[in-house]
């Protein structure tokens, strides 16, 4: 099956999937091994499924990867496992689609964890190859760590034009145990290309509540395997109804759901509606642990900019020692005073960039809950990171240089991630705005053979000072105007720069950042310590939603001195 | 004569008036000291003859000979009562004289009393005394009437409104303006025009006060501004005293040569005042009959006045501030005072909102049982006479808006004109009579439309009765309807839609009432300053501030510099600069000599003024030399230190050094003549932004101000390769190269350039580097000679490095000798 297939698959109706095999080994025997040595056991069960209607059928081969497979002293059949148990799948259920499962190491990933990400990937690989030689149509990964699901997507992304599921299972109040909600697992895994998203979870919400709430950020198809509990097969159809009508396109069961439940289902699609994905990408920043929205109907968001040595003699000074204790004060700092995105830059004379960056963005990661913004010029280090990084990310930036359209899209491409685009070219920056759209239209179109939208991207105004040039500031507004109205992107503008060479700069600098608010933009890189610019972000926050009643009571509502 | 026939005369030619009648009849024998008045009714034959005379030579219309003809002036000769009789037989005196040959303008001239506000006059008495006059003037059958000499402009409008209501005559008015170039009370030339020509006088200009040249500055002040003819009576030059008698000391020749300069400044009607004669006149004709006055605009302009300023309103010019504190709404102390009539809280808040930074105080006087007419009148005379201001007469009373309109001693505005049938007719009509700007406000007997589409149809409702009233859309300011912020995000955006209708759909310079937004919050600078900015950046022309929050005041200055509405950021920097650069110097000014002169030029900035500066100076015996020496280097390092100490900023600097630049491009061709051949230029510095790298905006600074320091600078651009650098360098026998770079990545390309010139043996250049990313550190690294954290510091460093060459040549020569 190739993705585009299966893409076609999931958006004529909803596509009904299996249960789960139980499998009779003890504790102490592997399941995989001992399904392979067992498999007359299972080949019923797995037919059941297919009799009942399932479209699409999963091997039981989620355990089968090198490091769970060590436990059992069985790591060096890796690959004849894997390869064997979808062989006799593929053979026993002949035609319909059935998909290799891969499922966690039992380890925890960097950067939260002891297993390096390359090593995580390169386990997910084998598997996947092994997978692929005994006639996988796909795969499935039953994850609960993000940063594993987005090794394993990687991993499997690169064995060949098949479709990727990943079924994401949270835990209590819907949070994995490193603290991911189902919107950032969606956003974060949708970007680096899963073909579809499953959500399982407890808590006060139902897995309704949550699709439902989820469902207008999905660019692809979302499924379920809801559980049976003491559920008759009829009351158990009513519940995949209701899921099905806010939004999953597959559904299966858990490990308690009998063939017959699946059967009472399938009785029930042909009613069903087919609520296919509403978008084609989203405005969407995540880290491991949050989820920020862009856009004029969301808070305005500011990138914080201080993680950035240029002009910072003490920051300068630690990260040549090495030490990264500033850009953690850095973070904590930015985010008390409300920032939305940290920048993080690591261009220092005299240090390892992509070294820096790498630690940053695993310090990062672990420390703060805002997403980054990877800020260099090197393509190798914005590959580097964005590999890493357990979120979609902001790249920073794509000009119309070749070099960035060459190197840099595709490595940002490759993830996902969202980036700026600067308005110049190699030959500089150009003076009119015209042409400055002619360049923002250059790289848009670039990025669209990725795949990439208007959503993806934010469009820097590139605000020169106005000390040398009194129109500078109206070319970069009405540029936002062109960006925000007509292209409908995002706008981003540094706030520093306009002031140079101005006394009392920082009216300047809020000024500028209202003016440009006046004109649609939606997002300013900044330092978040000035009282002026938050508040100013703040106050138009507030004017353009309708809680006003909170904010009149609370008087001082930044929580900035007056 | 009918309005429109006077128009169509000054627009064809140049409408050339009488000389001085006065002097004229002194030399036929009156008497010092008596009333001309009396004097010529008793002795016709001799006015007429010199009327006549004037005719004869060429003057198109004559005044009657009733200067002193209004009742307050014949009092003193207890003369009163006869006031219509006598100006009647003094007009028809002229009628006679002047035949079909020429017309007869009805003369009006000053009371002698200053008027309401300023004096103990009441304007109303005023207006009746003048009424009185032009009524008798009329009967005796004039063509027109003219307001001449007049000092203060209040009485000015007394006697335009009280002549306007007596007749449908073309009405001139001409002011005197002292050396200063304002009235007696301090009016400039260009608010009396644009008081004048909004109340209706069909032409506004000078007369005595000055000779020709002066006149035409003032007449230059008027024209861009002048939608009626602009007229110039002057003297014939300057007074003298000669054996006790006052005499001029033009020739009548040299009085007509100065006609076309006037024409070419803006006059349309011209005639002589003191010390002029028929002979004058003569010469006046003949210089400029075959001339044509100069094109006048058809739109009124937006702007308003109080007596003594002018203040523009539009696009182009800074953010317009109305202060609207005074409003007794919700102040109990302002309402209790104003029950009474007291206006001493009124002058207080107008005073205040004045100083924090209001250009037009809006009045509202209305409350419960308070008078709103006779509220509104003291109001507004209080706030004119208390601060430079304009006012924004703030009602929705017909009676109480025509009131404080007529006694308003400017061109004030009338907030505001809603959509209301009955109401929006009578209050454009009351706004017409006067000539006051508009505020047109979206709101009809259903309240304030949702939708910016269905307010802007009630504007343009607003708009078509303000045309068929004669007012145009220059005259009008369009309300954007600001409410609480809790009226939630679909109201403000609302705001924004008509503040985008008015600047790009129709032009129309649009207000918004800011600190309605926040009114009763506690945090209202914050909604005030973001909303005033977000509004700004759409191209708000004027907004209601709380003057006193001098956070949005601030905000305010910002946005102007922003949109580039702050010519040469004078007004931001002016707030914000720890000095005021025009204060320090415009106080000595008047005392310095030709040389200081010129070093004073280039530490203001004065770009236009330093060629002449110089070319004083030179006239005066100054060496070219030493103004380079000792005026032009020394006032260049000044402006450096004041950039130093934050006194100036960047945008100064830059307008300092390139008036140095013109100022040194000045004295060149006569220090090659000094010098016999070209002096050559300072040392030679070669400027690059390295390979790689496109940002050169502080290179390109750092080559303006070396060559202004007179380095002799090659700029090879931006993305240079360390092979064209050095190549470049060797070819020119370059002393100093300057490198620039604004990334990490290209910063490393310095070290290359450094190290391929010494590879090349090039081992005396001296390097220097700036940039955001690089440093001293950097600089020591890589073995450059000096780091420059801006363009003045570039220049410092380049100095020390060619003093150290030429030490060193020096030592040389030592050596070798």
């Amino acid at each position: 099956m190739t993705r585009q297939q299966f893409q076609q698959l999931t958006s004529q109706a909803p596509v009904l999937l299996d249960g789960e095999i139980r499998v009779g080994c003890n504790e102490r025997e592997c399941p995989e091994k001992w399904v392979l040595d067992h498999f007359d056991t299972i080949t019923g069960a797995l037919c059941s499924f297919k009799d009942a209607g399932s479209v699409i059928v999963r091997a039981p081969t989620a355990g089968a990867n090198r490091y769970r497979l060590e436990a059992f002293g069985l790591a060096s059949q890796t690959r004849e496992i894997n390869r064997e148990l979808m062989r006799r799948c593929r053979a026993a259920l002949e035609s319909i689609s059935v998909l290799g499962v891969c499922s966690t190491t039992g380890m925890n990933i960097e950067p939260f964890g002891e297993l390096g990400f390359e090593e995580a990937v390169k386990s997910f690989s084998e598997q996947g190859e092994s997978l692929l030689e005994g006639g996988a149509d796909g795969f499935i990964c039953h994850m609960t760590d993000i940063q594993e699901a987005r090794a394993a997507v990687l991993a499997l992304r690169e064995l060949g034009d098949l479709p990727v599921m990943v079924y994401m299972g949270f835990g209590q109040q819907w949070l994995t145990a490193n603290g991911t909600d189902p919107l950032s697992a969606l956003v974060t895994l949708q970007s680096i290309g899963a073909d579809a998203v499953g959500f399982g979870g407890t808590g006060e919400y139902s897995a309704a509540e949550v699709i439902a709430k989820i469902k207008p950020f999905a660019a692809i198809p979302l499924f379920a395997f809801p559980p049976a509990g003491a559920m008759s097969p009829e009351q158990y159809a009513n519940s995949a109804q209701t899921l099905i009508h806010v939004g999953v396109n597959l559904i299966g069961g858990s490990s308690d759901a009998s063939p017959e439940h699946i059967a009472s289902i399938r009785s029930r699609l042909h009613r069903s509606p087919c609520c296919t994905p509403v978008v084609k990408s989203i405005s969407a920043l995540s880290s491991a642990r949050r989820t920020v929205m862009l856009g004029r109907s969301y808070p305005f968001a500011v990138v914080g900019e201080r993680i950035n040595p240029t002009g910072k003699k003490q920051l300068q000074a630690s990260l040549r020692e090495g030490s990264l204790d500033m850009v953690k004060r850095f973070a904590v700092e930015q985010e008390q005073r409300k920032a939305s995105v940290l920048d993080v830059n690591m261009g220092l004379s005299g240090i390892d960039e992509m070294a820096m960056m790498l630690r940053s963005v695993n310090l990062l990661s672990c420390l703060s809950p805002l997403p980054l913004c990877i800020d260099t010029t090197k393509p190798e280090v914005v590959e580097a990171a964005l590999r890493r990084y357990p979120g979609r990310a902001l790249v920073n930036s794509i000009s119309g240089e070749k070099e960035r359209i060459e190197r840099t899209l595709p490595a940002t491409a490759k993830y996902g991630a969202m980036f700026i685009i600067l308005p110049l070219t190699d030959a500089g920056i150009p003076a009119s705005v015209k042409e400055r759209i002619g360049v923002v239209d250059i790289v848009l179109t670039a990025a669209s053979s990725f795949g990439y939208t208007v959503n993806d991207v934010a469009v820097d105004g590139l605000v020169m000072t106005i000390s040398s040039d009194q129109g500078a500031a109206l070319a970069t507004l009405d540029l936002i105007e062109y960006c925000s109205q007509t292209l409908r992107t995002n706008t981003i503008v540094g706030l520093s720069n306009v002031s140079f060479g101005m006394p009392e700069r920082q009216w300047i600098n809020g000024a500028f950042l209202g003016m440009a608010m006046g004109r649609g933009l939606t997002m300013a890189i900044s330092n978040p310590s000035s009282d002026g610019i938050m508040a100013t972000v703040q106050a138009y926050n507030s004017l353009r939603s309708h809680d006003f009643g909170m904010l009149m009571q609370s008087g001082n509502f930044t929580g900035i001195g007056q | 004569m009918t309005k429109g026939l006077f128009i169509n005369l000054t627009r064809s030619k140049v409408l050339i008036l009488d000389g001085a009648t006065g002097t004229e009849l002194a030399k036929r024998g009156m008497p010092a000291g008596i009333l001309p008045e009396a004097w010529v009714l008793e002795n016709p034959q001799m006015f007429q003859d010199i009327q006549r005379a004037y005719v004869d030579a060429g003057s198109d219309a004559v005044y009657s000979c009733t200067f002193g003809g209004n009742r307050i002036k014949l009092k003193e000769f207890g003369l009163e009562q006869r006031t219509a009789q006598i100006n009647t037989k003094l007009a028809r005196l002229s009628r006679e004289a002047a035949g079909d040959h020429a017309l007869v303008f009805g003369d009006i001239a000053p009371t002698g009393m200053f008027v309401e506000p300023f004096g103990e006059l009441p304007f109303e008495e005023a207006v009746a005394v003048f009424s009185e006059q032009a009524k008798a003037l009329v009967e005796g059958g004039v063509d027109g009437i003219v307001i001449e000499t007049m000092m203060d402009l209040q009485e000015a409008r007394a006697a335009l409104i009280g002549v306007k209501e007596s007749c449908d005559l073309p009405v001139m008015v001409s002011m005197t303006f002292g050396a200063d170039g304002r009235t007696l009370n301090g009016t400039d030339p260009l608010s009396a025009l644009i008081t004048l020509q909004s109340l209706g006088a069909d032409a506004v200009g000078c007369n005595c006060s000055t000779g020709p040249q002066d006149m035409a500055k003032v007449i230059a002040l008027m024209q861009p501004f002048a939608t009626v003819p602009l007229l110039a009576k002057p003297n014939a030059g300057m007074p003298r005293l000669v054996n006790g008698v006052t005499s001029f000391d033009m020739s009548p020749e040299e009085f007509g040569n100065h006609a076309p300069k006037l024409i070419e400044a803006g006059a349309a009607i011209m005639g002589g005042c003191c010390g002029t004669a028929p002979a004058y006149i003569r010469e006046l004709k003949n210089k400029t009959v075959s001339l044509t006055p100069v094109n006048l605009r058809h739109e009124r302009p937006a702007a308003v006045c109080s007596y003594r300023e002018t203040l523009r309103i539009g696009s182009t010019i800074p953010l317009t501030i109305f202060g609207g504190k005074i409003n007794p709404s919700g102040n109990p102390a302002l309402k209790a005072t104003l029950l009474r009539l007291d206006m001493s809280l009124v002058r207080k808040m107008a005073q205040e909102q004045t100083r924090h930074g209001a250009a037009i105080i809006d009045i509202n006087v209305h409350a419960q049982g308070v008078d709103e007419p006779a509220a509104m009148r003291a109001a507004v005379l209080t706030s004119a006479k208390a601060c430079a201001g304009t006012v924004a007469v703030d009602t929705t009373n017909v009676e109480a808006a025509g009131q404080a309109l007529r006694v308003f001693p400017g061109r004030a505005i009338l907030n505001s004109i809603s959509a209301k049938d009955g109401a929006m007719e009578a209050m454009c009509s009351v706004a017409a009579r006067y000539g006051a700007m508009i505020v047109c406000m979206p709101l009809d007997k259903n309240g304030v439309p949702d939708e910016s589409a269905e307010a802007v149809k009630q504007v343009e409702k607003i708009l078509r009765s303000a045309q068929e009233h004669g007012l145009s859309d220059s005259d009008c300011l369009v309300d954007c309807l600001v409410f609480t912020a809790a009226a939630g995000s679909a109201a403000h955006q609302r705001t924004l839609e008509m503040i985008d209708w008015c600047a790009k759909s129709r032009g129309i310079a649009s207000l918004c009432g800011i600190s309605n937004l926040s009114y009763g919050l506690n945090v209202r600078q914050w909604f005030d300053s973001t909303f005033l900015c977000m509004a700004a950046g759409r191209g708000l022309t004027a907004a209601f501030l709380d003057t006193e929050c001098e956070y949005t005041v601030n905000f305010a200055f910002a946005t102007d510099a922003l949109w580039g509405r702050d010519a040469r950021f004078s007004r931001y920097i002016g707030r914000f600069g720890q000095r005021s650069t025009t204060k320090e110097f415009s106080d000595k000014s008047k005392h310095r000599t030709p040389a200081e002169a010129v070093f004073d030029a280039v530490v203001t900035g004065d770009e236009d003024g330093v060629e002449s500066a110089i070319k004083n100076a030179l006239e005066k015996g100054e060496s070219p030399r030493a103004l380079v020496d000792d005026r032009l280097i020394p006032a260049i390092n000044l402006v450096g230190e004041k950039f130093d100490r934050k006194e100036y900023f960047l945008p100064q600097l830059i307008t300092c050094a390139d008036t140095m630049r013109k100022g040194f491009t000045a004295l060149q061709p006569f220090l090659n003549a000094l010098s016999g051949a070209a002096t050559g230029k300072g040392p030679k510095v070669l400027l690059a932004t390295v390979q790689g790298d496109i940002h050169d905006i502080g290179k390109n600074i750092v080559a303006l101000m070396l060559n202004n320091y007179n380095f002799d600078v090659i700029d090879l651009g931006k993305d240079v390769s360390a092979e064209d650098i050095v190549r470049t360098a060797k070819t020119h026998d370059v002393d100093i190269i300057g490198l620039s770079a604004l990334m990490t990545t290209t910063m490393v390309e310095m070290r290359k350039v450094i190290d391929l010139a010494h590879s090349k043996g090039l081992d005396n250049i001296r390097f220097m580097i700036g940039g955001a990313v690089v440093d001293q550190h950097y600089a020591d690294e890589i073995g450059a000679h000096g780091y420059a954290s801006d363009a003045i510091g570039a220049v410092r460093l380049a100095q020390r490095f060619s003093s150290k060459l030429q030490n060193s040549s020096a030592e040389t020569n030592e050596k070798d000798k």
